[in-house]
């Protein structure tokens, strides 16, 4: 069984960052990644593989779709089990983390990414 | 208030009925030319001349009546003085000086008597009433008016009437008794009266009719019935055009015009109050100017809108002073009046004098001498005294056109400061957006170069491995990587230089530009820096960005604070619909452009609430803003135009629907 995680974010370099950061982890099998760009890829992407995917990570800013919309979306349709969602963004102000916590976020963390800190809490999330 | 004249009826044009007035008086006037001997014929004609001048041009009225009078007593014509007497005195009220027009009516009052002409004498009284009534003292009018019906009522009840105009006197009477009610607030009474001569009116196809409509029209305004009070007003109007009766079209118009303002349509009741004035001013019916000047300063008072009252300010000053310096002719013209009344008596005292003793004549010359002296005394210091007032008035009026104008110079200080505060919010709001644009190619820099450290390492262990194969995969990456830290390095560099292009003053010199890259970076700057402020937000942005568009000569930060405008107004407007719309609606904006007729086009779209039909022109307007206080200077538009109309020679066009979309779309000479 394929544990996905999947990354939404509007900027595409995102995906070869992750590749490339989490190259042993991919290695070992230990975590498998899927990208989307946009909150509506996302949920068309969860619309078929539900079942495979374990973990949310997600941008708030983006255009159309906004990652807090995403959650909640997430939250009313996918809840038997409920995947973790974690925001990532630029703004990490109270006002941001509030909301983000309101809709149902499991975790909120600031951009630019720690990613020491990520896989942390990614396998804390996980075991 | 309506007068009537009392016309001869055995000349040939008996009425006023016609709407060929201005073909009549030109026919008059012909003749008149032609008919240079002091005779009946040429007194015919300056009396014809004078009645028909009564309703449109007061002064030629006035200038008639008088030649018509001097002929009628050469020719012992009572009638015939009568006439010149009404006609006289009606000009003199319409130009404003009721004291004269009530000592001629009475003048004329006591022809008539002497001659036993009821007719005449009823319609001096209606005429005095209605002076009354126009000079707003309505106690005095009542009693002419009442006296007046009493006379007439008597006198139709036992002579038939045949002469038009004393048919229309009974008429005439009620609608001065129904203003003097409508003017004192009985609304009611003054209804009942019109009511009656309503009916006659326009059975008979009375002249007064318009006037009787207007006040069915105030009646209905006192009531609150605002259709049927815009039905009567309008009818006024047009019966008013059809026999050119300009001062019943301003005064109608006005009533209009307050109509509006009771019910708070300022832009409608500023429309007709400016209608007023045009027409009072073609006809030269100076209260009336002065009357809509005032109405429209208190408009625009309301309004807030300090260069529109300064404008009516100077109008009715305008009309003021001619209104005084007319008072002076008047001054002139009465006292040229007097003298030759004067003379005539002296003539007349001497004829009768001729056989009497001598002595008699000399005292009876000295007596007369003594009052001439006297009159030119009182004359020479009321005309003093005119002169002082006039002096004092001017003055004054000097001084609150300086003050005045003090305000308007600090009024365009604080519009200059406003203007550039309204520069600096909109560097505020990109600089929002511009942080976090920076942020992104930023964290590329910094994650890429330190995941190219954890290879380097890699590479390190693998060396030692041997596997040169496997370092060789690794140093591709390496490579990749280093591409990716150059390119958002420069993602980053091109938008800091885009923000001091943007921040540094204007320096008004052409260059050419790529609109498609200007205008796109300008659209995500702006959708950025509005996220920025207000997380909620979100809208779809579409691009049809045009191929082949050449580079155009533009000042690149103007163009771009032009479009700023546009873009911060196409997302508050989808904003505010979205804060009512339901969840299926989708807030868009979308940016085009392209090339048409050596222009090149830019559109820029949003689906909106749409611009509503009776603000579009205004939009444009410095300080014009929907926006509720605090939230817009309202010179973002007027700016846009500045930089695109006037600074570029450009257009700016705007289509929109109410409720549906607006289209800004501007268009830059190749």
């Amino acid at each position: 069984m394929h544990m996905k995680i999947l990354v939404v974010d509007d900027e595409a370099d995102v995906q070869p960052l992750f590749i490339q950061r989490f190259r042993k982890e991919i290695k070992n099998g230990e975590f498998d990644f899927a990208f989307a760009l946009s909150g509506e890829e996302a949920l068309t992407y969860l619309d078929k593989n539900h079942s495979e995917v374990i973990l949310i990570l997600s941008d708030i800013n983006m255009p159309g779709m906004t990652g807090i919309e995403l959650l909640s979306r997430i939250r009313h349709a996918y809840e038997k089990p409920p995947p973790v969602v974690m925001m990532i963004t630029a703004y990490g102000d109270d006002e941001n983390r509030q909301q983000a916590m309101q809709n149902g976020a499991d975790e909120f963390l600031t951009k630019p990414l720690d990613f020491t800190l990520l896989k942390d809490k990614l396998h804390s999330f996980l075991q | 208030m309506k007068k009537i004249f009392v016309i001869l009826p055995l000349f040939l044009f008996a009425s006023l009925i016609t709407s060929a007035q201005s073909k009549k008086i030109d026919t008059l006037r012909v003749a008149l030319s032609k008919a240079t001997a002091p005779d009946t014929i040429r007194l015919n004609i300056l009396k014809e001349l004078s009645s028909s001048y009564f309703i449109s041009k007061p002064d030629s009225s006035l200038y008639f009546g008088q030649q018509c009078y001097d002929l009628a007593i050469k020719f012992n014509r009572i009638a015939d003085q009568g006439i010149g007497l009404n006609n006289m005195a009606n000009a003199y009220t319409s130009l404003g000086d009721y004291v004269k027009g009530i000592q001629f009516f009475l003048k004329a009052i006591r022809l008539a008597e002497s001659v036993d002409d009821v007719s005449g004498v009823v319609t001096s009284y209606n005429n005095i009433g209605a002076t009354y009534v126009q000079k707003q003292d309505y106690l005095k009018a009542l009693p002419y008016l009442q006296l007046g019906l009493k006379k007439w009522n008597t006198y139709t009840a036992t002579h038939k009437l045949t002469y038009y105009s004393d048919r229309e006197l009974k008429s005439s009477l009620l609608l001065n008794v129904a203003e003097v009610f409508l003017y004192t607030h009985n609304i009611d009474s003054a209804n009942h009266y019109l009511q009656i001569c309503y009916e006659d009116s326009k059975k008979n196809h009375f002249d007064i009719l318009n006037n009787i409509e207007r006040d069915l029209g105030e009646v209905e305004t006192a009531r609150g019935n605002k259709t049927a009070a815009l039905n009567y007003f309008r009818d006024a109007v047009s019966l008013s055009v059809e026999i050119e009766d300009t001062e019943t079209i301003s005064i109608t118009y006005l009533s209009i015009a307050n109509l509006y303002h009771k019910y708070k349509q300022q832009d409608s009741a500023e429309y007709y109050a400016q209608k007023a004035l045009e027409v009072a001013g073609t006809g030269r019916f100076l209260q009336d100017v002065l009357n809509a000047g005032k109405v429209l300063g208190t408009y625009y008072d309301e309004d807030h809108n300090l260069s529109q009252a300064y404008k009516y300010l100077k109008i009715t000053t305008a009309a003021k002073d001619s209104l005084f310096s007319q008072d002076k002719v008047k001054q002139l013209l009465s006292i040229d009046f007097d003298e030759k009344q004067r003379l005539r008596d002296i003539e007349a005292a001497k004829i009768q004098e001729r056989n009497t003793i001598r002595m008699y004549v000399l005292i009876a010359g000295m007596a007369i001498l003594l009052l001439l002296a006297f009159i030119f005394w009182r004359a020479n210091k009321q005309r003093t005294k005119a002169y002082h007032l006039l002096h004092k008035q001017k003055q004054e009026i000097d001084l609150q056109k300086a003050k005045v104008e003090q305000t308007l110079g600090e009024l365009r200080a604080t519009q200059h400061q406003l203007i550039q505060s309204e520069k600096m919010a909109s560097l505020g709001e990109l600089t929002a957006g511009i942080a976090h644009e920076i942020q992104n190619p930023l964290n590329f820099v910094n994650n890429f170069s330190e995941v190219n450290i954890e290879l380097i390492d890699e590479i390190e262990t693998e060396m030692e491995n041997g596997d040169k194969a496997e370092v060789m995969a690794i140093l591709e990456d390496v490579k990749q990587n280093l591409e990716k830290i150059r390119h958002h390095g420069k993602r980053a560099d091109g938008i800091v230089k885009g923000m001091l292009q943007h921040s540094r003053a204007s320096s008004n010199t052409k260059e050419p530009a790529d609109i498609n890259k200007l205008a796109d970076e300008y659209l995500r700057l702006t959708y950025h820096g509005l996220r920025a402020k207000d997380k909620s937000f979100n809208a779809e942005l579409i691009t049809n960005f045009g191929e082949h568009l050449p580079l155009i000569n533009i000042v690149p930060q103007d163009i771009g604070r032009s479009l700023l405008n546009l873009f911060t107004n196409a997302f508050y407007a989808v904003r505010q619909k979205q804060k009512t719309a339901g969840t299926s609606y989708q807030p868009t904006v979308t940016l085009s452009t392209g090339i048409m007729d050596n222009h090149v086009i830019i559109k820029v779209k949003d689906n909106g609430n749409g611009i509503p039909e009776n603000i579009r022109e205004k939009i444009m307007q410095p300080f014009f803003t929907t926006k509720p206080t605090g939230e817009g200077t309202g010179l973002g538009l007027s700016l846009s135009y500045e930089i695109v109309v006037n600074e570029h020679s450009g257009i700016i066009d705007i289509n929109s629907e109410e409720g549906e979309y607006t289209e800004f779309i501007i268009k830059l000479p190749i």
